[in-house]
């Protein structure tokens, strides 16, 4: 099964989906919601992986309305030791978990961890921090298939190793052609055969179809203050590494999950 | 130690670079209009190729018309169809007993290759980076005295490489020529065919820099 991994534009800078009631039928003047797909593919449940907490209101009275599940996970930045970071330039290991709570009690602790990273660390958690705030029955963690450690491992010259000995996270596997995602996925693969964990195959959603792109693109130039070391950023010269695929939308995951 | 690229005077080897109308690295209006692809098999050149593509529609930036100094006249009389340009290119590409050479290809032209396949209706086919070498990354590499550690994959140490910044540090063409004594006219560079005999050039003399 292919898991379809939700992102909103409540995560800056990363999605043009809203979190926005459905529109009406034939209503095509306004932006696409994650609620507009789930309610035109007959979705049960909704998952949205976000970097803040700052839609999840607004996602759990939607879902309510419509009579959907919320998953509702946070991708947060972990490191060795959060305790040392006083600059970010200080981050030797940097990389991305994400927590999703199982029960309502979940998101209580979820929240607690996010506020606890916020509030005290810098926005950074580790592994002792995790681990003390951990609650198994709770919490369930997943590691992301870009910007994981295995991910920073191969692609900069970092070099990560977390033994998550509290928990037995998931590794999600995607593959959106991009030509490192084989070398990517060999590594998720094999490290998952090798300490019994599971993976599951995910597509993460941060515009509705593929001929979105470029709306998602001007998105990510106005976030990202129009500018690289000073030189001037447009459509057609937009400076930002290996965004050469435009597979991250649900246009490409029904296609994918099609095939399957 | 034999089995250094640099004592293997029969190597094969495919130096490529293409030239587009901007620089996105998904958009199909980014059209690749110029393709140069040189055989050699050690020294010896065997294939020199300079396509121009043929599109109904080219959108060329203003800038990179400046840069790659683009004619529309000699573009339309020189283009070919694309599809003949592509068959050649990739019989080659997809060969593995050639390297695939080119400088900042991880970052650039690989994208634009891929670009080129989806407007004659193909998938995305990356199995070639499997044997390429970007002479980018192994500026980067040399500069920063980063060597090449056996247990790694030398993809993934080259996408390692690539996504190496620091303020000041100048690799380009150009720079790379200076560097490793090979001549060149600054005016001829960015064009497709003059890039890359220089840039095998710099290969060939980097290769005695860094042990691959």
């Amino acid at each position: 099964m292919l898991l379809p991994l939700f992102k909103s534009h409540f995560s800056i800078g990363k999605s043009i989906l809203t979190l926005g009631a459905p529109k009406n039928e034939g209503a095509e003047e306004s932006s696409d919601s994650v609620f507009d797909i789930a309610a035109q593919n007959n979705l049960n449940q909704v998952v949205l992986v976000e970097d803040s907490f700052m839609g999840f209101l607004q996602a759990r009275k939607v879902c309510s309305e419509l009579s959907k599940q919320l998953i509702f996970g946070i991708r947060l930045d972990f490191c060795e030791d959060a305790s040392k970071i006083e600059d970010p330039k200080d981050v030797t290991c940097s990389h991305k978990i994400i927590i999703f709570p199982k029960n309502s009690q979940g998101c209580k602790e979820l929240n607690a961890i996010y506020t606890l990273a916020k509030t005290k660390h810098n926005g950074w958690l580790d592994l002792k921090i995790l681990k003390n705030h951990w609650n198994e029955d709770n919490l369930s963690l997943a590691i992301p298939f870009y910007d994981s450690f295995l991910f920073k491992n191969l692609t900069t010259f970092q070099s990560c190793f977390v033994h998550f000995t509290f928990t037995k996270p998931t590794f999600f596997i995607e593959d959106n052609g991009l030509p490192f995602d084989s070398i990517i996925k060999n590594s998720v693969v094999k490290y998952c055969e090798t300490n019994n964990l599971k993976t599951q195959q995910a597509q993460s959603i941060y515009y509705k179809d593929k001929k979105d792109f470029s709306a998602y693109l001007t998105y990510k130039l106005i976030c990202g203050r129009n500018s690289f070391a000073g030189r001037e950023l447009s459509l057609e010269k937009p400076n930002f590494d290996h965004l050469g695929s435009n597979q991250f939308c649900w246009e490409s995951y029904a296609e994918k999950a099609l095939s399957i | 130690m034999e089995d250094l690229l640099r004592f293997k005077n029969k190597q094969k080897y495919m130096v490529f670079d293409f030239e587009t109308c901007n620089l996105n690295l998904v958009s199909e209006h980014n059209k690749p209009w110029q393709l140069a692809f040189l055989i050699y098999h050690g020294d010896e050149l065997i294939e020199s190729n300079d396509y121009h593509i043929h599109w109904e529609d080219l959108r060329m930036s203003e800038g990179a018309r400046k840069v790659t100094g683009f004619n529309d006249k000699k573009y339309k009389s020189l283009a070919k169809p694309a599809e003949e340009i592509l068959n050649h290119f990739e019989k080659y590409l997809y060969d593995d007993s050639y390297i695939k050479l080119g400088h900042n290809i991880l970052g650039f032209d690989i994208y634009i290759h891929n670009i080129f396949r989806k407007l004659l209706g193909k998938n995305t086919d990356y199995s070639y980076l499997n044997s390429s070498i970007d002479t980018l990354s192994l500026a980067k590499a040399i500069h920063k005295e980063i060597e090449f550690n056996e247990d790694d994959e030398f993809l993934s140490w080259q996408f390692k490489l690539n996504s190496v910044y620091e303020r000041g540090m100048r690799l380009n063409l150009g720079a790379c020529c200076k560097t490793y004594e090979v001549d060149f006219d600054p005016a001829k560079l960015h064009d497709a065919l003059y890039d890359i005999k220089k840039n095998y050039e710099v290969f060939r003399k980097m290769l005695w820099k860094i042990k691959i």
